[in-house]
């Protein structure tokens, strides 16, 4: 039915989380036929942002510059780190608005089903920052899976031998939540997580 | 169907989906995908829970329709959290799909419970690998030789991966075992005597041998993150050998 450049372009946008063949359809559709600045535009703007974007050569987070510009602002406490999956997870707490230290991006979780063990985490990276930055403290925030807590515990006590203070994230009960509809695992740690009133 | 099942793995599918393996009761160890709830109370299952799944489908990917913990939550931390994933990875590398391998689903249940209770770890790992290894057919015989003797406590013995054990009279093996064993520990093996610290000795060495030519060489990533403690015993031809004490 459709040409193969156009087979190609519908193909291709299926890379796209949550983009089903009908989707891909639509949105290549739209770009030939309604909208061939926007198309022109995203093109030059996906080609130029894979090929000029990289890592952060110190927190390893998405970035065009060598170092991005959260490492780059003076305001921010280098001594002062917390320790992420993924750039989303700097994005997500960024938009918390009260960290005020810098980042270290693991790009990934303990998970030896996937062959990720500890020697693939590339923590020495981490310590190389640590002790360059003179971190005071570190601020775990891994998923709080199974895989994530691994990694943080793992983390911990790689960290504990540099003579930091290491702390991690809290578990609960979120905002707005109703108690009983949080899971049994979640309400367990908010309990061992509480705080003294 | 309805099956008990734990969260033995899950990686991201698309968008709102993930995939997850379990351990059934029922079905052994299946993959599904399942939609994950409206993002407020986005939760990735896991965490030792037994949870009933509803799930459907004949092929061997299943939809996951609902998943729901059946038990209160057990917390592990450090080290017991590692010996999980160890046996999360033997359990994904070992088992095949869609079989009904009830002891093992007891097994693990037994397992993660025990390491919630803080006893030692090495002998609970071994326990599990020797329960694997029966329940997959492919257990490790420390009661008889090859040939079908029963094993002498006194004699010592030399032992391949194909022919098990025989006898060991000083010779030099034309193929060099995998170690050497005194009857006596073979036999407290056989008898599951973990206390014993030869017998534990024994069974780290076998079953990380075993393992591997199960796995025909294929790492287990997850040692990484457990001590390692390389074989320090005494050795004959530079194997292994473990001596009654
Ligand atoms: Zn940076």
């Amino acid at each position: 039915m459709f040409s193969p450049l156009i087979k190609e372009l519908i193909e291709s946008l299926r890379c796209l989380p949550g983009v089903g063949p009908r989707s891909a359809q639509k949105m290549a559709l739209y770009l030939l036929e309604r909208d061939h600045q926007g198309a022109d535009r995203l093109a030059n703007a996906l080609r130029e942002a894979l090929d000029k974007v990289g890592r952060c050569s110190s927190c390893r987070t998405l970035t065009e510059e060598t170092e991005c510009q959260l490492c780059q602002d003076p305001d921010r406490d280098a001594k002062s780190l917390c320790i992420v999956e993924t750039p989303a997870d700097v994005v997500a707490i960024e938009s918390a608005g009260s960290f005020k230290g810098r980042y270290f991006v693991l790009l990934g979780h303990l998970s030896p089903i996937d062959g990720i063990g500890p020697e693939e985490l590339g923590l020495d990276r981490l310590e190389i920052l640590v002790q360059h930055n003179q971190v005071e403290e570190a601020i775990i925030a891994t998923n709080s899976t199974v895989e994530g807590e691994a990694t943080c515990h793992y983390i911990a006590e790689k960290l504990k031998t540099l003579n930091i203070n290491v702390s991690r994230i809290a578990h609960g009960v979120p905002m707005g939540g109703e108690l009983e509809y949080v899971d049994g695992n979640t309400l367990a740690l908010a309990l061992e997580g509480r705080k003294k009133l | 169907m309805r099956v008990s099942a734990y969260v033995i793995h899950t990686r991201p599918f698309q968008d709102s989906k993930i995939l997850l393996d379990l351990l059934t009761f029922e079905q052994g160890l299946i993959r599904g995908v399942w939609r994950l709830p409206k993002k407020e109370a986005r939760v990735i299952p896991g965490s030792f829970l037994c949870y009933e799944v509803e799930c459907s489908g004949r092929g061997d990917l299943k939809t996951v329709k609902s998943l729901e913990s059946v038990q209160s939550s057990l917390v592990l931390e450090g080290l017991p959290l590692y010996a999980v994933l160890y046996a999360h990875e033997l359990l994904e590398k070992l088992l095949p799909t869609n079989l009904p391998l009830p002891d093992i689903f007891t097994l693990y249940q037994w397992l993660i419970q025990s390491l919630c209770s803080g006893v030692a770890i090495a002998p609970l790992l071994r326990r599990f690998e020797v329960g694997l290894f029966s329940e997959l057919g492919m257990g490790i015989n420390m009661v008889s030789t090859g040939r079908g003797e029963r094993v002498k406590p006194n004699q010592l013995y030399q032992f391949h991966h194909k022919f098990g054990l025989r006898p060991y009279h000083g010779e030099t093996p034309k193929q060099r075992p995998i170690l050497f064993v005194d009857g006596a520990v073979a036999l407290g093996y056989h008898a599951g005597q973990w206390t014993d610290k030869q017998v534990l000795s024994l069974a780290k060495e076998l079953h990380r041998n075993w393992l591997d030519s199960l796995l025909s060489g294929k790492p287990i990533v997850s040692r990484g993150l457990l001590p390692k403690q390389p074989f320090q015993g005494e050795r004959h031809l530079g194997v292994p050998i473990f001596r009654a004490l």
